[in-house]
């Protein structure tokens, strides 16, 4: 995994955690987004991924967002989109999964 | 005036089951054409079979079927005009086509995806093609009947697309596929299946883990949306389904209410049935009706002749409801032939995987037999012919130094003999070693060493579970899997198995079957207070049992001598755990049954008479019983419990103890 392929997935986690996204989070660089999902998920904390620099969103990345989801809300924790671009809504309409990705409101 | 759906699924139904009917026509005559290579009315009849799929194929919309047929039907009409000639090869790819053809209806029957193989069927057809110099375009592409591709109606649609697991590795991405796929219709809406997503912790970020189901209104056909798949298709699954509209309309029907996609071929529910039954059917309807108005005439009618008319008017129900029997039972009756007609095929592909050299007799196609017995009677009979072609016949290279004819020879016979439909298959193979079944038995712990057992017995532990002499184990037979299940099979639908055999000759093996598994005729019995009824072609015979008859033998419990004969005895009563008042024998009757074991005499109160029996199955309302084949309303409304002769004896020679044990409890 290289430097910059770590920043531009997740830049930094935040309070309350925030996964950071940008760029293409494709299957080229779903590891290394796997492993900050895994970070954010430890947590005891809900979990806002800010996405608005984000160019493409594909099927293995977003299965990672899912699995995050998912493992979160098994604890009543939830998962929500920050001022998601027009890929990742996009990519989040095609699949039919708004429910599980909702949009932060607040953004 | 529109279709209704119902039309339309009535349409199908008959395209599909025309369609099987075209199929097997193409088989048959594509295996008379390997003798008969010049058979010009072969050639038409397969042509006419194929163009007939096709035909129905594009009505209904099943594209990708109707697109196969139309390569298929190319080739034909190329041998039928006499430009090709029918090599060995091209009739395995005739042959193989027919099986795809089977695997593409089955598909459309159930909405299903593509079949695995149809690619490469269809590449095969067109090498052979162009090998006539055709060229691969000569057929041209399939056209749908109005010269567009597909239905020009717009319909919902739901797609189900379960992504390979390995397309992420691929550098694929499901969600383009997705767009391809609304991007065909509106409306579209999309879920995705997260089920299979693992714990975030046990994923592995480069398998997809997603299924998607894509609700659709769309006018593309089948085949255009498939081709949205075409990219991915080989790894992953596609099923197209047509949901049903919910109440509401323009929504869709959840979960359920889709056809199932799976591998499983629905066996046919529809029957044909010739005007002229119908119009039997109709009449005796009919004079029921008449009698109904006689009798409701009769009860007004204050006339002194009214009992004498209400009389008759019962005697006409009686007479017509019988003769309705018959004729509704007949409409259930096929011709065996439906069931023999696999075979031509199955010996002459195991045949070439064995490199033996057999031919197949088969007599009697037409005899009829109940529809439900058919299909119980197809694995069974696979099995047997399975056998012999493996382990019956010999390599042509034995049978030149036994001195045999090259050609091996299976023999399948079915005939109507004494109320039950007699099915033989026979072969002029190696026959049954008896000394090699002895050995096989000793060692698996079937027999003991000290057993006196003789060669029609030893012979029937090939019936055994698990017993096999095969020296290899082949994909076809060997596993010891086999005879066991066909005889439970045929025991199951009330039929009898049987075996002969001579070494270096030949097996003969016999199934003796009721003629239908609805109706039978029944003998009532009382034990005890309770009604049974013993199915009347089991029953050799019935008499009073005197006491100087019956003899307890060691380790076979009571047997009753009959004619120099000793028969075991069940004291039905004991086995079916009902109290008596006595267990005098002496005022008791033995039925003698026939069971695929031997003879078994079945101890019963009394005889109460004989009848017709209409058979309900126990699982439907209560659960099964061993011993017991179903139940039956008596004429005052009780249930009786019909005996299964092969179960209450089987059932007995392994509960002696508990008879031991019964006994003791009568005793004190």
């Amino acid at each position: 995994m290289s430097e910059d392929t770590n920043v531009g997935i997740a830049e930094r986690i935040e309070r309350p955690r925030t996964l950071r996204l940008s760029g293409a989070v494709d299957v080229s660089r779903v590891r290394a987004l796997l492993d900050a999902a895994r970070s954010c998920g430890a947590g005891r904390s809900p979990v806002v991924i800010e996405c608005s620099a984000v160019e493409r969103l594909d099927a293995a990345g977003l299965q990672v967002l899912l699995a995050l989801a998912k493992k979160l809300q098994s604890v009543n924790l939830d998962v929500r989109l920050r001022s998601p671009s027009e890929a990742v809504l996009a990519a989040v309409r095609l699949a039919g999964v708004e429910s599980e990705l909702p949009i932060d409101e607040r953004s | 005036m529109p279709l209704t759906e119902k039309d339309l699924s009535r349409f199908e139904a008959t395209f599909f089951e025309e369609a099987e009917e075209h199929v097997a026509t193409m088989e048959r005559a594509l295996l008379a054409l390997e003798t008969s290579p010049d058979d010009s009315e072969l050639v038409n009849s397969v042509f006419r079979a194929a163009h007939s799929i096709k035909g129905g194929a594009g009505m209904f919309g099943f594209e990708d079927l109707a697109g196969f047929t139309h390569v298929l039907e190319t080739l034909l009409d190329r041998l039928r005009q006499g430009r090709d000639r029918l090599t060995p090869r091209v009739a395995d790819v005739l042959l193989c086509s027919a099986d795809t053809l089977r695997g593409l209806l089955d598909a459309a029957r159930l909405r299903g995806p593509e079949p695995p193989g149809v690619g490469a069927m269809r590449e095969s057809l067109e090498r052979e093609l162009d090998a006539v110099g055709g060229g691969a375009n000569a057929h041209g592409a399939y056209q749908a009947r109005d010269g567009h591709a597909g239905p020009q109606e717009v319909r919902d649609v739901e797609v189900t697309f379960e992504p390979g697991r390995e397309l992420f590795a691929r550098g694929m991405d499901p969600l383009l596929v997705v767009r391809d796929l609304l991007s065909l219709g509106e409306a579209g809406r999309v879920r995705s299946d997260l089920s299979s997503l693992p714990d975030l912790d046990a994923l592995d970020p480069e398998v997809c883990y997603l299924r998607f189901v894509v609700d659709l209104r769309t006018a593309a056909s089948d085949s255009a949306i498939r081709d949205v798949f075409a990219f991915v298709e080989d790894v992953s699954k596609i099923a197209i389904a047509r949901p049903v509209p919910a109440a509401e309309g323009g929504t869709f029907a959840r979960e359920g209410a889709r056809a199932e996609v799976t591998k499983t071929v629905t066996t046919a529910t529809t029957v044909r049935v010739s005007t002229e039954k119908i119009d039997k059917i109709i009449d005796l309807v009919g004079e029921l009706v008449i009698a109904e108005t006689m009798i409701l005439s009769a009860l007004a009618s204050e006339q002194p002749d009214a009992r004498v008319r209400l009389r008759d008017a019962a005697e006409a129900i009686g007479r017509n409801t019988r003769e309705l029997q018959e004729e509704v039972m007949g409409v259930r009756m096929v011709p065996v032939g439906t069931v023999f007609g696999r075979f031509p095929r199955v010996v002459r592909d195991l045949a070439a995987k064995f490199g033996k050299a057999i031919v197949l007799h088969v007599e009697g196609e037409d005899t009829e037999i109940d529809r439900g017995m058919v299909e119980q009677l197809a694995d069974p009979l696979t099995h047997l012919v399975r056998n012999a072609i493996d382990h019956g016949i010999e390599s042509p290279e034995v049978r030149a130094e036994l001195g045999k004819p090259a050609e091996g020879r299976i023999g399948l016979r079915a005939a109507h003999q004494g109320g039950r439909v007699v099915v033989d298959v026979d072969d002029d193979g190696a026959g049954l070693n008896v000394e090699r079944i002895r050995e096989k038995a000793l060692a698996s712990g079937l027999l003991d060493a000290d057993a006196d057992q003789d060669e029609q017995a030893l012979m029937a532990l090939i019936f055994a579970p698990g017993f096999s002499t095969a020296k290899e184990i082949t994909d076809v037979s060997g596993r010891g899997v086999g005879m066991d299940v066909v005889k439970r099979t045929i025991e199951g639908v009330g039929g009898v198995i049987s075996l002969s055999s001579e070494l270096g000759k030949g097996t003969h093996v016999r199934l003796s079957l009721p003629l239908t598994t609805a109706i039978m005729d029944g003998l009532s019995v009382r034990i005890a207070d309770q009604t049974f009824v013993l199915p009347l072609l089991s029953i050799v015979e019935s008499f009073r049992l005197k006491p100087e008859h019956l003899k307890t033998v060691l380790g076979a419990g009571e047997v009753v001598r009959v004619r120099g004969d000793a028969i075991p005895l069940v004291r039905m009563h004991r086995e079916l755990g009902i109290d008596v008042e006595s267990t005098d024998p002496s005022r008791s009757i033995v039925c003698v049954v026939d069971t695929s074991s031997g003879r078994v005499g079945l101890l019963v109160d009394e005889l109460l008479g004989q009848g017709q029996v209409v058979i309900k199955t126990l699982e439907t309302n209560y659960r099964r019983i061993d011993g017991m084949m179903g139940a039956t309303i008596a004429g005052d409304g009780r249930v009786a419990l019909i005996v299964d002769p092969q179960g209450i004896a089987r059932r007995a020679t392994g509960g002696r103890g508990k008879e031991k044990e019964h006994a003791a409890r009568e005793s004190n």
